[in-house]
């Protein structure tokens, strides 16, 4: 979601004569809460120009063709556009002038913050029409166009007798494209939503159908995993249409089992030893009192939540509990009938999700299972320290780690959202073995790895997008 | 000698018996394996003997493209694009392989590491035009040696060793 654009415009100011004196991180500041009492004018200028036309994806077709006029291939007269709609894409493009055009894709729901540094003048996709679901029925699989929403997908998917394996763990309503130019975070216990994805269907910056990947199988051993190392940030290289997922089977049985803790360290350690367990749990969701109260505000919350989604044969099921009580040993309460925040009516789920979406977010923090309780304590602390409410939304993988969404409930503006945001990086700083990733994070990190990485990303968007179309870079 | 293929899971009882009347026809003596990998792809890893003692060993190679292009046809993709292989990148990537070629433009423009091998075919000859050969070249070889093991009058001596076991 821009990423490549707000970093590339940093590292670019950074170097201008009369910024030179500003350190690196007053400038993000500066233009991240739209401080233009610092600010050039010129790149007050840059962060004032939207993209003017909105154009609302219907087919592929589509695209493809304003794609190849963006980038000079065809005339804004082969859009086929009314009398007035062609004068207005021309007067508001400012077709004729020699500049070049971007195109972007607008998520359907941040979970975060929008980039810093808008689309210059282009065109903003919008695919909320585009929200097409193919089930195989011969396979567990799907292809997704991006404007189709998960919580459909994740239903749909199961009247088929198929299992969605992602959940987001911020229960939104996110759309499948979310995850591949926004900021929705998909995952499962297993795997990140990248595992599950065998290919994208996407337009290139030339106007072409481009398929990364394949959509009956896995992308294994076919030159460079492109698939893979373009997921998190594809829509800076291609503009993703569709999503061929792998999907599961439904099990025979599923159970949802609630743990609640009242102590951290029992928390970590229950967490660490759930890390461990076989087969047979598809998601960890674990959340603070805070969180639960959103999403239960009718059970008094624990002090921490874990809900575990088994899925076993009927007979199995009961020695699958049996095991999971025995690594989740430590909590205070247990219940199998609190109901988890996905499988309910999709009315149900986008109500709690228009709740869950007013509090502010940060970013995700990656910490280790044996930390999480920690870390938690050291949130709750920083929130209350800032009279901002702190709780958190988080996810546990196989490999030890969780995944955190800290938030808070504080108005979202962008001078709160940038001192949680360094709050919470001076937590995880702190924090053994933890990770913090979220826009400002990443505009923040100095770390000479980190800047080289982000070069060769820089370079292979400059590769593929040769053409200047997709999210294209800029200069201040 | 194995050919890595991934097929649709729903295809891999055709795929097994596509690898043995490939091997068959070709007279060669191998088997098959294959194992799942996820909720929709299977392994393919057919193997044959290869005699690389006599001058017709290498015609076994065909093996490998028959095999890759069954492989095609049933929405799957033999896997890895060595020397041998490198033809299959267009087939396998179609408009998208000039984003692969750009991964490796960016990490290692001087194609100092393993180069020659993914996006063209280089040889170890010196000379203009015969310093690198456009990748099809490999797939008309591969070709050409499937079609001369399938001509071939004799069977391997492995075949010949195996049946003759059998027949004991």
């Amino acid at each position: 979601m821009g990423l490549l654009r707000d970093w590339h415009y940093v590292e670019k100011a950074v170097q201008i004569p009369a910024l030179a004196e500003l350190i690196r991180e007053a400038l993000i500041h500066a233009l991240f809460v739209r401080d233009d009492r610092v600010l050039p004018r010129d790149l007050i200028a840059d962060l004032n120009r939207v993209p003017p036309v909105t154009v609302k994806v219907k087919e592929d077709a589509e695209v493809r063709k304003l794609v190849r006029v963006l980038n000079g291939q065809e005339s804004t007269v082969s859009l086929g556009l009314s009398a007035e709609d062609y004068h207005y894409f021309r007067t508001q493009l400012g077709v004729g002038r020699t500049r070049e055009f971007g195109v972007t894709m607008r998520p359907r729901t941040l979970l975060t913050y929008d980039w810093i540094v808008p689309e210059q003048r282009g065109v903003q996709l919008d695919f909320t029409g585009y929200a097409g679901i193919e089930f195989a029925v011969d396979g567990h699989r799907a292809i997704a166009q991006v404007g189709a929403l998960w919580k459909r997908l994740y239903d749909e998917a199961s009247e088929r007798g198929h299992l969605v394996p992602f959940v987001p763990t911020v229960p939104l309503d996110f759309a499948v494209g979310d995850a591949l130019y926004g900021d929705a975070p998909f995952a499962s216990f297993r795997g990140g939503f990248a595992s599950y994805v065998n290919a994208l269907r996407t337009i290139s910056a030339y106007g072409q159908r481009a398929r990364i990947g394949f959509e009956e199988v896995a992308n294994y051993g076919t030159a460079y995993d492109l698939l893979h190392a373009a997921i998190p940030l594809a829509g800076e290289f291609f503009i993703p249409l569709s999503a061929a997922l792998r999907l599961e089977a439904k099990p025979a049985a599923r159970k949802t089992l609630t743990y609640g803790f009242d102590d951290p360290a029992k928390l970590s350690a229950g967490l660490d030893r759930l890390c461990r367990f076989g087969p047979g749990v598809n998601w960890v969701h674990i959340t603070d009192a805070v969180a639960a109260k959103i999403l239960r505000p009718a059970t008094p919350p624990e002090a921490s939540t874990v809900q575990v989604s088994l899925g076993a044969t009927t007979t199995g099921i009961a020695a699958k509990e049996k095991a999971l009580d025995v690594a989740m040993v430590g909590f205070k309460t247990k219940s199998s009938e609190t109901p988890n925040p996905y499988d309910v009516s999709a009315d149900a789920y986008r109500k709690t999700a228009d709740t869950v979406a007013r509090s502010l977010f940060v970013g995700e923090v990656h910490v280790p299972a044996k930390s999480f309780g920690e870390f938690l304590g050291k949130v709750r602390a920083f929130g209350d320290q800032s009279a901002a409410k702190a709780g958190a939304y988080a996810n546990l993988h196989e490999t030890g780690s969780v995944s955190t969404y800290p938030f808070f409930s504080a108005p979202k503006d962008r001078t709160k959202v940038y001192d949680l945001s360094k709050g919470v990086r001076a937590i995880v700083t702190r924090t053994p073995g933890a990770a913090f990733t979220s826009r400002l994070a990443h505009l923040w990190d100095e770390e000479p790895n980190f800047l080289r990485r982000m070069s060769l990303v820089r370079s292979l968007k400059l590769e593929i997008d040769e053409a200047h179309v997709v999210q294209p870079l800029i200069s201040p | 000698m194995v050919s890595y293929n991934l097929v649709p899971l729903r295809r891999l009882p055709e795929a097994v018996e596509k690898a043995m009347e490939i091997r068959d026809k070709l007279k060669l003596n191998g088997s098959v394996q294959a194992h799942i990998v996820d909720t929709t792809t299977a392994a393919l890893d057919p193997y044959v003997l290869m005699d690389d003692t006599k001058p017709s060993g290498g015609t076994a190679l065909g093996f490998v493209k028959r095999m890759g292009d069954a492989a095609f046809k049933m929405e799957g993709h033999p896997m890895g694009l060595g020397l041998f292989l490198v033809f299959n990148l267009r087939k396998m990537h179609g408009n998208a392989t000039s984003a692969y070629s750009a991964v490796k433009g960016v990490f290692d423009p001087r194609k100092k590491i393993n180069g020659g091998k993914t996006f063209e075919v280089w040889t170890k000859y010196p000379w203009p035009g015969l310093r690198s050969i456009p990748p099809p070249g490999m797939a008309i070889g591969l070709e050409v040696a499937a079609i001369l093991r399938r001509v071939k009058p004799t069977r391997d001596r492995f075949v010949r060793a195996y049946e003759h076991t059998k027949e004991g």
